[in-house]
């Protein structure tokens, strides 16, 4: 098994949060927002896994990376039904056209 | 204090001071009344100055009667204290003094007041201040009282300026005519000068004596003994003075300034020039004021302080007056005004007084003072009549020339008898002539002079002899100016070429009663008969044994009794001096008459007597008073008035300048406060608020409502927060 340095590891994870966090600003849609969010968790899930190399007999990064892809589903679900909701008001998941309309 | 030995005062006395009191606030109350509400009376109230002042004249003939020949009644009570609560108060006493002197002046001041209040009935008649001119003559009558009651010097300096005032009030009293102003100020003034030296004369005496009492002082200078030039004063039982030794020379200027005084009311070398010039009042004032009563203050100022003078300060008041005769009669003989002949005669008169009183006869100055004052406003009032009469005559022909110039009359003998037979009375006592009374006074200061010449001149120094001899030579021009005088009125023909009714108030009535009723009085009053038993000699005068200093309460004259009881001496043992100086003075009289005769019939002959002019410098120097105008104007009054301009340029110039200067320095430090004010301290608030926008701005920045960029926000917060923690 090829060693790959910690290092390179930990520079994947920041790159996909940097690309994570650049879809969660940048981008209009509610959905592909999600998506961003989905890139950060799986940077973070990177790292965990990186971090494991260092106990590997425990597993506890794996295993917790795993709690992080449940959850992070169960999230998705729970955000998906708030965009749909959100359209169904709103009729756009144009995050910037959210707002309550103006009273005048 | 030094309170006079106390005299048992009895109850008639107390009244009789009260009498005086009523007499005095009388005239007074007339005034108050008059200038208040006198435009309301009928007749603008002149009755009530003529019946006041006649109640005061009849109470002052009472008051005469019962106190002439008695011993002096003298109250005081206090007046006002000065200090307490710790320091040892001064108290001030104030009260009334009547003995002879006294009463006689009480007598003599209110009798003329009345009868000159009578006489300008008609000659201000129809005047629109006619009240106020009333009104003021009570006012005078009441501080002329003031002055010969009061029994110290505090209370008659206060009266005494009182006097200048009311005269101020009078001379000026047609204030419309410029003169009238001119002559108000100036008499005003040089009245001041005066004073001041007579109020710094008063203060040395209360330094010395810590009294203004003139009864305490005279206690006082009855118990010098002298030491070495030195004057010791004893006055047992008083402790602070007690054989104090007060030097020569401080008594001597203390005199000097109490003569100041008078130099100024008397009209005295020299501040004598302010007399002429008062001639631009009403000429009852002038009778009243101007010759009788108010210039004789300084006289009888004078007689009250007698004893405080010492040898030195009677020399000086000799010299000065006699200078004063010598350039009023001179003056005199140039005059064309008919007014301003009796001013300079005034002047010529009141320097005898004081040339009287210098040489230590201070009764025979007194005598003069009276008869002086009879005489004198007779002249005055004739005078007034004929300035009358000629004013009514150049309205009635429509001439219009000074009608007051002695050039433009002429044959008033025939026109106005009356005045010329009550004229020629008093122009006689005035030069002196035999039966008058001019002659007992004037007889008896020249006697006292020869005297004190003698007196003086023991020494082998006859320079003394200059001032009898001034004195003889100015009867000899009295003789001259008051003969002229008459010869240009009276006599030759009217040179106005008016009718002699229109000088008349009808052909068979020459002018109204109220005008001659007065002056005949005057004129009867210039006879020697009232002032002596025997016409011809003075010693027999009851009124001089009646002021004598034997009558005086102080019976030994003060610190130069040395030298008048010697000329008293002089004057008693050698009876030729008296009768010398009678026939020597009536010869000179005549000399004068004479002259006066040939020099008017020159005129007369050339026939240009109303183009007369006077012939030579000299005449046209003691026409213009030497021009003693002149020089006071150009050496103290344009020089006063340089400084005072410069002065004001200075202040104008520099000291305004620089207030200026400073000024625009405050407005230019404020400009530049207000700058700084707005540019640094306001820029440093509206920078702060400007911050402030600038971090509400971007605040508001951080909350547009978009949820990403509140991400962004919290994404760079944690960044911060990491990047602190790893590096700091």
């Amino acid at each position: 098994m090829i060693d790959i340095p910690l290092t390179h590891l930990l520079i994947l994870g920041a790159i996909l949060f940097c690309l994570g966090m650049l879809a969660v600003i940048t981008k209009r849609h509610a959905i592909v927002v999600l998506m961003g969010i989905e890139l950060v968790f799986n940077a973070a899930n990177i790292n965990l896994i990186a971090f494991n190399r260092y106990q590997p007999n425990l597993m506890a990064g794996q295993i917790f990376a795993l709690f992080v892809m449940v959850i992070a589903a169960a999230e998705t679900a729970v955000a998906l039904a708030l965009v749909l909701k959100v359209y169904q008001y709103f009729k756009t998941v144009n995050l910037d056209q959210i707002r309550q309309p103006s009273r005048d | 204090m030094n309170i006079p030995p106390a005299i048992s005062i009895t109850n008639e006395m107390n009244n009789l001071v009260l009498w005086a009191l009523v007499a005095g606030l009388l005239p007074l109350m007339a005034f108050i009344l008059l200038v208040g509400l006198g435009n309301k009376l009928p007749r603008q109230g002149d009755w009530l100055g003529i019946a006041t002042t006649g109640i005061s004249c009849l109470l002052a003939l009472y008051l005469f009667l019962q106190v002439w020949g008695e011993p002096a009644i003298h109250v005081s009570r206090g007046w006002f204290a000065l200090g307490g609560l710790g320091i040892a108060s001064i108290s001030f006493t104030a009260g009334i003094y009547l003995d002879n002197l006294a009463v006689l002046m009480l007598v003599l001041v209110t009798f003329i007041s009345t009868l000159v209040q009578i006489f300008s009935v008609i000659y201000l008649h129809g005047d629109k201040r006619y009240h106020y001119y009333y009104g003021y003559l009570g006012l005078f009558t009441f501080s002329m009282l003031g002055i010969v009651l009061a029994d110290n010097l505090l209370l008659l300096f206060i009266f005494w300026e009182l006097v200048g005032f009311s005269s101020y009030l009078l001379i000026g009293f047609w204030y419309e005519r410029d003169v009238a102003t001119k002559a108000s100020k100036k008499a005003f003034l040089f009245n001041r000068v005066g004073d001041i030296g007579f109020l710094l004369g008063i203060f040395m005496l209360y330094a010395l004596f810590q009294t203004f009492d003139l009864q305490t002082l005279n206690a006082w200078f009855k118990q010098v003994n002298l030491s070495n030039g030195n004057f010791v004063f004893q006055l047992p039982g008083s402790l602070p003075l007690n054989n104090v030794e007060v030097p020569h020379w401080f008594l001597t200027l203390g005199g000097l300034g109490l003569f100041c005084g008078c130099i100024g009311k008397s009209a005295q070398f020299p501040l004598q020039v302010w007399l002429p010039d008062a001639m631009a009042g009403p000429t009852p004032v002038s009778a009243l004021i101007h010759a009788a009563t108010m210039v004789a203050a300084g006289v009888y100022l004078l007689a009250r302080c007698f004893s405080f003078f010492t040898e030195e300060v009677f020399f000086v008041m000799a010299v000065v007056g006699t200078i004063t005769t010598v350039l009023g009669a001179l003056a005199a003989c140039a005059q064309y005004d008919i007014k301003k002949v009796l001013a300079f005669s005034t002047i010529s008169q009141l320097g005898y007084m004081v040339m009287g009183m210098g040489v230590g006869a201070h009764d025979a100055s007194l005598l003069h003072l009276v008869t002086h004052a009879f005489f004198k406003a007779a002249l005055f009032l004739n005078a007034g009549i004929i300035i009358h009469a000629n004013h009514q005559a150049q309205a009635f022909s429509g001439v219009h020339t000074d009608e007051q110039d002695i050039r433009n009359m002429g044959g008033l003998r025939k026109i106005l008898p009356l005045t010329f037979y009550t004229y020629l009375p008093a122009t006689a006592a005035l030069i002196g002539l035999p039966l008058f009374s001019g002659f007992l006074s004037k007889d008896a200061i020249l006697s006292g002079a020869w005297a004190w010449a003698h007196y003086q001149s023991s020494q082998g120094n006859y320079f003394f002899y200059l001032i009898p001899l001034l004195g003889f030579g100015s009867v000899l021009l009295t003789g001259f100016y008051m003969a002229r005088h008459c010869f240009f009125i009276f006599f030759g023909h009217n040179r106005l070429n008016a009718e002699a009714n229109a000088f008349r108030t009808s052909p068979k009535k020459e002018a109204s009663f109220l005008l001659l009723g007065p002056v005949v009085t005057l004129a009867v009053l210039s006879l020697a008969f009232f002032f002596s038993k025997n016409p011809f000699h003075y010693t027999e005068s009851w009124i001089l044994k009646g002021i004598s200093r034997e009558q005086l309460p102080v019976s030994v004259t003060g610190i130069s009794s040395r030298m008048v009881e010697n000329i008293a001496r002089i004057l008693h043992q050698s009876a030729y001096i008296s009768l010398g100086t009678a026939i020597g003075s009536v010869l000179l009289a005549g000399i004068g008459i004479f002259l006066a005769w040939t020099s008017y019939q020159k005129v007369i002959r050339s026939g240009k007597i109303r183009e007369v002019l006077p012939a030579n410098t000299f005449s046209q120097l003691t026409l213009n008073h030497f021009y003693l105008d002149t020089i006071y104007d150009r050496f103290l009054i344009s020089p006063f008035l340089f400084l005072s301009r410069k002065v004001a340029d200075f202040d104008q110039h520099v000291i305004d300048y620089g207030l200026n200067s400073f000024g625009k320095m405050m407005v230019i430090l404020a400009k530049m406060i207000g700058w700084f004010d707005r540019q640094v301290v306001d820029g440093l608030v509206n920078f702060i608020s400007w911050l402030a926008g600038l971090t509400g701005k971007l605040g508001r920045h951080m909350q547009n409502g978009k949820i990403q960029s509140y991400y962004v926000f919290s994404m760079l917060g944690l960044l911060f927060l990491v990047v602190y923690i790893i590096f700091f």
